[in-house]
């Protein structure tokens, strides 16, 4: 099939999740998708306000694909479960976007707002797909293309994560095989946003440090719904983002057991990570404390690593004396 | 039975000591950076090899602070560890019943919570600096005083006024209105002590079980009007350990005696006396274009780091790729 242009795909915040989908989808329409490159170390960000760090990479990221692509793919992404929502700069995002491009590139900014079934993933990239002039019965074949492949993408999830260098967590190819079985490494989960997770640009990628301090990485994503809710179901208050109320699940779930510790990623501008700590700190010494070490670092846009790593370090060594 | 040797060199300030295999502090010194973390170390080097009886052996060396891969790269360390726990090992040996360490430096500030000798959880300062020795420093010198005289002053206060401790920036602009209306310099001083101990305790402790015993150590301790202030907030007495500036290079003393390397590492006193020098450069390799830096001794390049590839790290000279 003749190639028919190019999807521009910036490699920030839900890249971090549904790259593969996304992919995939486009792809089987016969369109090519590129992805934005990295910041690097000497990367300049661009934004047009002080926003959180994500966000402003967002746009980086955009800018470095406008004058490559032809459209330019930003969901408006309003809610991703079926009764809670986004943060808000998630649904402004591609306004964002539009604002800084100065209408320069076209932008596929279909809504995806899960609570409402116009909205549903299906029909929001069945829109997508008609504004490239696919036809309904393309776009649903697909659809169910990208679906099965993000479905076997996420089967080997843990390995994934643990086996390939970062920046080739999101790539299709399956992970390699094990190279040589360590000894026993510390089951660590990772807990934050999946771009706190594995934006390298973000992170000064956190996790390849953790690996090499010999850790084994345990991410939110194997959970199930069913997992989350039962952690946040006696709630004082309900958490309406959905992505903090995965995080706080998610954390309670480690922290009752199963890993060696627990760290949570936040941002350090973030809105709802703000919260989501003290939320979480005050619930852990309602229980009086956790039994597994809980180590909460904070993202910001320092260019060096050391205090990540030297947090991290410490980090390991309580792990040790634990074991030991 | 050989000596061992610990480096702290922190972003202010470098703390050396030379612990025997008794743990008795043979030699120590505690000198300001400026800036020079090579310099510091060189002429830490020097002024602990005076204080050594001779023909001192020393069986290995171990570095921390924020500095501690520099200064392993530099002298030839045996351990490199991270502060946190150096600082923990130097007071579990000291005081094994406590189960909270205060750790205020130049620039970090660590809480340290440790319970039955093992440490449990800990935290340190994030973006701000609010609190930490750098700004304690910073304020003295706009009052024209030193920061020896600090304490002492604070202790005068007789109604300490409120300073907004949140923030350097806005603390210095609350300063200078109090200032301005009149208030005297011990209660400012005295105000300023109070709203630090606030700020650490609500921001590195927040969340945190402090139970005492309470260790305090780091530069800062020697201001006794943080430590009243600390005193009279959690209405329990300090204990300020003998050389609670060096306790980091302690920690760091005790784990290389631990780890009792064979061999040592360490390239010996003379080094203060070799031309030392750093240089970096930007490689255009890859689109990571990594800073990378080379550690000249006598005009070689003893080591290379910076490096995400670790392409220059194994080229440069043989053994240096170890810490």
């Amino acid at each position: 099939m003749e190639e028919k242009g190019r999807i521009g795909i910036p490699k920030a915040l839900m890249y971090y999740r549904y790259f593969p989908l996304w992919k995939v989808f486009f792809e089987e329409l016969g369109w090519r998708v590129i992805v934005s490159g990295g910041l690097g170390r000497r990367g300049e960000l661009r934004y047009l306000e002080d926003s959180c760090l994500p966000m402003k990479l967002l746009l980086t990221h955009c800018m470095d694909l406008k004058d490559r692509a032809d459209h330019l793919f930003v969901p408006r992404l309003v809610s991703l479960h079926r009764s809670f929502i986004m943060c808000p700069k998630f649904r402004g995002a591609p306004d964002i976007v539009r604002l800084a491009m100065e209408e320069s590139v076209s932008i596929l900014d279909e809504t995806i707002d899960l609570r409402v079934r116009e909205h549903s993933m299906l029909r929001s990239f069945l829109r997508s797909g008609q504004r490239l002039g696919a036809t309904e019965k393309e776009g649903k074949r697909a659809f169910q293309r990208a679906e099965k492949c993000f479905v076997s993408f996420q089967q080997g999830w843990e390995d994934r994560v643990n086996r390939l260098p970062s920046e080739q967590v999101f790539h299709l190819a399956p992970p390699p095989e094990p190279t040589e079985t360590p000894k026993k490494p510390f089951r660590v989960a990772f807990v934050g946003h999946p771009y706190n997770l594995f934006d390298t640009d973000v992170n000064k990628d956190i996790l390849s440090f953790a690996k090499n301090l010999g850790m084994r990485i345990i991410t939110p994503e194997g959970l199930s719904e069913k997992e989350i809710d039962a952690q946040v179901s006696d709630l004082s208050k309900e958490i309406y983002w959905s992505s903090g109320r995965e995080i706080v699940g998610s954390l309670f779930y480690f922290l009752s057991g199963g890993v060696d510790g627990v760290v949570f990623l936040t941002s350090f501008k973030c809105g709802i990570d703000a919260l989501l700590q003290e939320f979480v700190r005050r619930r852990l010494k309602l229980r009086g404390g956790t039994p597994i070490p809980f180590l909460i670092l904070s993202l910001d846009e320092h260019s060096g690593r050391e205090g990540l790593t030297t947090r991290l370090e410490a980090f390991k060594d309580v792990l040790e004396q634990r074991k030991y | 039975m050989g000596n061992y040797l610990g480096i702290d060199v922190g972003s202010i300030t470098t703390k050396m000591v030379v612990i025997d295999g008794k743990n008795e502090i043979l030699a120590d010194t505690y000198i300001r950076n400026n800036g020079r973390p090579l310099e510091a170390i060189q002429q830490g080097l020097e002024i602990i090899s005076s204080r050594l009886s001779r023909g001192s052996y020393i069986g290995g060396v171990a570095t921390t602070g924020s500095a501690r891969h520099l200064a392993a790269y530099l002298v030839g360390a045996d351990v490199v560890k991270n502060e946190i726990t150096a600082h923990s090992i130097a007071v579990i040996d000291q005081f094994p019943e406590a189960r909270t360490i205060f750790e205020i430096g130049g620039q970090d500030s660590k809480v340290i919570l440790l319970r039955a000798g093992v440490v449990v959880d800990f935290a340190m300062n994030t973006v701000c600096a609010a609190g930490t020795g750098s700004f304690l420093d910073q304020q003295a010198a706009r009052l024209g005083i030193s920061i020896e005289e600090f304490g002492t002053l604070s202790l005068m206060a007789k109604h300490p006024v409120r300073v907004a401790g949140r923030c350097t920036v806005f603390a210095e602009t609350d300063m200078i209105h109090k200032q301005q209306v009149g208030h005297s310099i011990e209660d400012i001083v005295g105000g300023l002590c109070n709203s630090l101990v606030k700020n650490y305790l609500n921001n590195v402790c927040r969340g945190k079980e402090l139970l005492p015993p309470v260790v305090f150590q780091g530069g800062v301790a020697a201001n006794q009007g943080i430590r009243k202030a600390f005193e009279e907030e959690l209405e329990t007495g300090l204990i300020i350990p003998e050389h609670f500036r060096l306790m980091g290079a302690v920690g760091a003393a005790k784990l290389v005696k631990r780890a009792g390397p064979i061999r040592t590492q360490f390239k010996g006193f003379e080094l203060s006396q070799k031309p030392c020098s750093t240089r970096g450069f930007e490689c255009s390799e890859c689109g990571n274009q990594c800073e990378v830096i080379e550690l000249l001794i006598d005009q070689r390049v003893e080591a290379c780091w910076g490096d995400l590839c670790e392409k220059y790290r194994k080229s440069s000279g043989p053994g240096v790729g170890k810490p």
